[in-house]
């Protein structure tokens, strides 16, 4: 009899969540495909998630960030999750807070990670280093770009001039972690105070001589990688799109990857909206680690608090761009 | 009983198979093509790639759509979008996929429209299917008087020597006469576009950023105007050029013809694998040249043309086409299809593929060169380069020579007569030409004149547009077809009355346009005329005019206007469908 009842009771819970689950999945379908709005970054690992079930939109991680600032109470984000390189939601909830706005994003959590790094075409890099009498740091790759002419920091006249290419701060993860990177570099310290920094000479004549060697607009590593070096002699990116390119690239032997110090972690987040979350697609974690991003980092520095890069960003907006 | 039941069950399965298969069927047909809107010198690799793509499984294709390639210049892909692509007449299917040389016509197109109150339709990327750099393509011996390869040569070099009165003398050479350059026309060539900011860059000493307030800078200007006053001639691609010089290697006048062209790199490795224009015509053995080109990358820096795939943000792109746009642009980017971009000239887009041969030393050209790329100016600044090249272009100096024999009467098969149509086409060519360009318009038919010389009339003088703008429309308009076809006779007398008035300022050439063949029982010597327009044409002449033909209409002979306008180092163009008259026109103009 109690066998009986204990069956009968599993049957019943059987359906019961049987009834549930198909509910909620008629609910999903209802709602329509999964939106993922990816930074620039990470458009090849969202790409390969693109199905009917999930649309993506690749977009700057600048630009949502500053659509989402500017959003009003209530209204749709675009997206189910938004997946960028390092604390953009952060950055957003703080600006809204600070403008006595509601919170539009919601839970962020971590599905990968990579490092900044910096890739040199090896006979710059040489050059770079008898400039820099040692091992390559931040401080003196930005004091090569001021310079100018390579002929002036151990490199051959044809080459031209210093050429470093960094995104965007302002639009582009990679462009803000890298500059973030460099400040650190700079400053020797990854505890650095945007306000300060307006005010320390020294470092914003250094910016400007590193700002005047970036190619407008700056270019990825694909371009590099197919143009030569006369697109760019050095880049500044994330490891693992660096890593990514090079694996099956032709010219991946003229080229050497440099952590240097401080060596930053950053992670690739992964954002849901702050009203009507939904249960992230299944193969995402796999499809960014499939694009280089590691499943954990050993131990490297943390970027700097998502209030010191956003003050980082607006010291470009203000002063470079 | 039994077997029965199996056979229907089979019939149902069957005829429910054949019900699915014919609705597959509908559908492949009611797939709407991903149109590919691409510049002129990869259309034969594109639609190759989309030969094999359309072959390729549904699965792999990311639907049923499949692609179609047709040809459109940058300059007029860039027109047409700034436009919202409204004629499809004239300029061909609206594309999903727009594929210029450069990505410098992107911000060209946004900016335009945003004047005009228009969104955004080009994306701010694409992705890069190949890449090429800009060059001066120059005759290996002018190259090596200047010091190549062991010396950089630049725009400025180019400059000094395009104003030293003594020319190539300078460098030893007397017989190659002037320093002269080929360039298009910056409305329609990537090419021009790019050797222009090149030149502009060159001017300032930058790499990079340059200004609205550099371009306005006198010494800038003066230094922009000097290259222009080098030019030959203009011209709407520059298959034109390597065409020509093609031709006068094989009589052996390379040298005299024109000195330097800014062409792409590809362009240089086709012309020396004796194939100038890049496409190879069945049955077509290419030679190679006498004298080979070779690549000056100019050490100011230079820019690449990226070939990138712009996925339009335009009404009609629906998610699907964008679907099948972006796993065609996937599918040209893979290494296979990398390695015949490769083949063709082109430096691949996938870094996964080398750069080698065919771009080697042996072709004229340097896979290690360029040394500096320049940064891509602001929209604004390259809309502004466009805008004043207008001003700062060489001026011309054109007869506009138009049949009027009875022929053109002839319906052009939309109840317009041939004449209707050509003189609209005239008409609307007339506002290419800045103020003070000098524009004559001569008719010519039996009995066109009751006076000596009978054969033509001149309706209005060669003299600045500006001041006779109304009187030519008016003279256009008011033609009318009347007797027969004096050709020979109406070339020459146009040629050599203006060679014996040329002005060396200004580009002089003859327009002509005919839609038949010389009826003159007076006049039938074909040779003599050629020999004539080649004499006042080779070696050192110094007072070039150039005869461009158009054979309008089915009865115009293309191949005797060829030789004409080629004897003069020009070009001839093909109007046999009169519906093109106008886009013919626009492109004949273009060379001024």
């Amino acid at each position: 009899m109690i066998a009986r009842i204990g069956a009968l009771v599993v049957a019943v819970s059987l359906i019961v969540g049987a009834l549930v689950l198909r509910s909620h999945h008629d609910a999903e379908i209802k709602r329509g495909p999964y939106r993922l709005t990816c930074a620039s970054e990470l458009a090849d690992a969202c790409r390969a998630m693109s199905t009917r079930n999930v649309t993506v939109t690749v977009e700057p991680a600048g630009v949502t960030a500053d659509r989402l600032v500017g959003l009003a109470a209530g209204a749709d984000t675009g997206f189910d999750g938004w997946l960028a390189a390092g604390p953009w939601a952060a950055m957003v909830a703080e600006a809204r807070q600070a403008a006595t706005r509601e919170p539009v994003t919601g839970a962020t959590r971590s599905i990968g990670w990579t490092r900044v790094a910096l890739a040199v075409w090896r006979d710059r890099g040489v050059a770079l280093r008898t400039a820099c009498s040692g091992p390559l740091t931040w401080r003196c790759v930005g004091d090569a770009a001021a310079r100018g002419a390579w002929s002036a920091s151990g490199g051959r006249p044809e080459w031209g001039v210093v050429k470093v290419a960094l995104a965007d701060p302002v639009t582009e993860s990679t462009g803000l972690v890298g500059l973030a990177a460099a400040t650190a570099g700079f400053t020797g310290s990854a505890a650095f105070v945007p306000v300060d920094l307006t005010e320390n000479d020294a470092y914003q004549r250094w910016l400007a001589g590193l700002a005047k060697a970036i190619p407008r607009p700056s270019p990825g590593i694909v371009p590099i990688l197919t143009s030569g070096p006369s697109v760019a002699d050095v880049y500044v990116g994330l490891e693992a799109e660096i890593r990514a390119v090079l694996r099956t690239a032709a010219r991946q032997s003229d080229i050497e990857v440099v952590n240097l110090s401080p060596v930053f972690a950053v992670d690739a987040a992964l954002t849901e909206p702050a009203r009507d979350p939904r249960p992230v697609p299944g193969g995402l974690a796999d499809a960014v680690h499939a694009a280089g991003w590691l499943d954990r980092m050993a131990a490297t520095e943390n970027l700097p608090p998502s209030g010191a890069l956003a003050g980082l960003r607006q010291l470009w907006r203000d002063t470079i761009r | 009983m039994k077997r029965l039941a199996v056979l229907c069950s089979l019939g149902v399965v069957v005829a429910l198979a054949g019900a699915c298969t014919s609705g597959t069927t509908s559908s492949q047909n009611g797939c709407a093509a991903v149109e590919v809107a691409s510049s002129p010198e990869k259309v034969e690799l594109l639609t190759n790639l989309a030969n094999e793509f359309n072959k390729l499984s549904e699965d792999k294709r990311g639907g049923c759509a499949s692609v179609h390639v047709t040809k459109k210049s940058s300059g007029a892909g860039a027109t047409a979008l700034v436009d919202g692509w409204r004629d499809t007449d004239r300029d061909g299917p609206q594309p999903v996929i727009w594929t210029p040389s450069s990505s410098l016509w992107g911000g060209v197109v946004n900016q335009r429209r945003a004047a005009a109150g228009q969104p955004a339709i080009v994306p701010a990327e694409g992705q890069s299917f190949m890449r090429t750099p800009l060059t001066i393509a120059m005759p290996r011996p002018m190259a090596q008087a200047l010091g190549w390869p062991t010396t950089a040569i630049g725009y400025a070099d180019l400059l000094k020597l395009s104003q030293d009165p003594q020319g190539w003398a300078s460098k030893g050479h007397p017989e190659w006469g002037p320093f002269r350059l080929g360039k298009t026309n910056l409305n329609l060539s990537t090419s021009a576009l790019a050797a222009t900011t090149a030149q502009y860059y060159a001017a300032t000493g930058k790499v990079r950023d340059l200004t609205l307030e550099d371009l306005d800078r006198p010494d800038v200007q003066a230094f922009s105007r000097s290259v222009e006053s080098s030019v030959v001639h203009y011209g709407d691609t520059t298959l034109t050029f390597l065409n020509n010089w093609y031709r006068n290697d094989a009589r052996g006048t390379a040298l005299t013809y024109v000195s330097a062209v800014a062409v792409e790199e590809k362009s240089i490795i086709d012309y020396n694998r004796g194939n100038p224009d890049g496409i190879t015509q069945p049955g077509e053995v290419p030679r190679a040249p006498k004298i080979p080109l070779v690549a000056i990358y100019p050490k100011e820096g230079t820019f690449f043309s990226d070939n990138p795939f712009f996925v339009l943000n335009a009404p009609w792109v629906t998610a699907d086409l964008r679907a099948g746009a972006q796993h065609f642009a996937d599918f040209v980017r893979e290494p296979t299809n990398q390695r015949a971009v490769l083949k063709t000239g082109f430096r691949p887009g996938n870094p996964a593929v080398a750069v080698g041969s065919p771009i080697t030393a042996a072709n004229g050209v340097d896979a290690a060169q360029p040394q500096t790329t320049l940064g891509v100016p602001a929209a604004a600044v390259l809309v502004k380069v466009i805008d004043q090249w207008a001003v700062l272009r060489k001026g011309a100096r054109v007869l506009l020579v138009m049949d009027v024999s009875g022929s053109m009467g002839e319906d052009a098969g939309n109840g317009d007569s041939k004449l209707d149509l050509a003189k609209q086409a005239a008409i609307d060519a007339l506002a290419q030409f800045k103020g003070d360009d000098l524009v004559g318009l001569r008719i010519f038919t039996t009995d066109a004149s009751t006076k000596e010389p009978r054969d033509y009339l001149d309706l209005a003088p060669v003299a600045a547009i500006g001041g006779q703008r109304e009187l030519l429309e008016r003279k256009i308009r008011d033609l009318s077809p009347r007797e027969g076809t004096p050709l020979y006779t109406t070339a020459k007398a146009s040629y050599e009355g203006l060679k014996s008035t040329f002005d060396p300022a200004r580009i002089n050439a003859v327009v002509l346009l005919t839609d038949g063949q010389n009826d003159d029982p007076r006049n039938n010597d074909l040779d003599g005329l050629i020999a004539a327009l080649r004499s006042g044409s080779e070696g050192l002449s110094s007072t070039p005019v150039r005869l461009f033909t158009i054979a309008y209409g089915k009865s115009a002979s293309l191949g005797v206007l060829k030789r004409m306008a080629e004897a003069t180092n020009a070009a001839a163009y093909d109007a046999s469908d009169p519906q093109t008259i106008a886009n013919v026109f626009t492109a004949v103009i273009s060379n001024f």
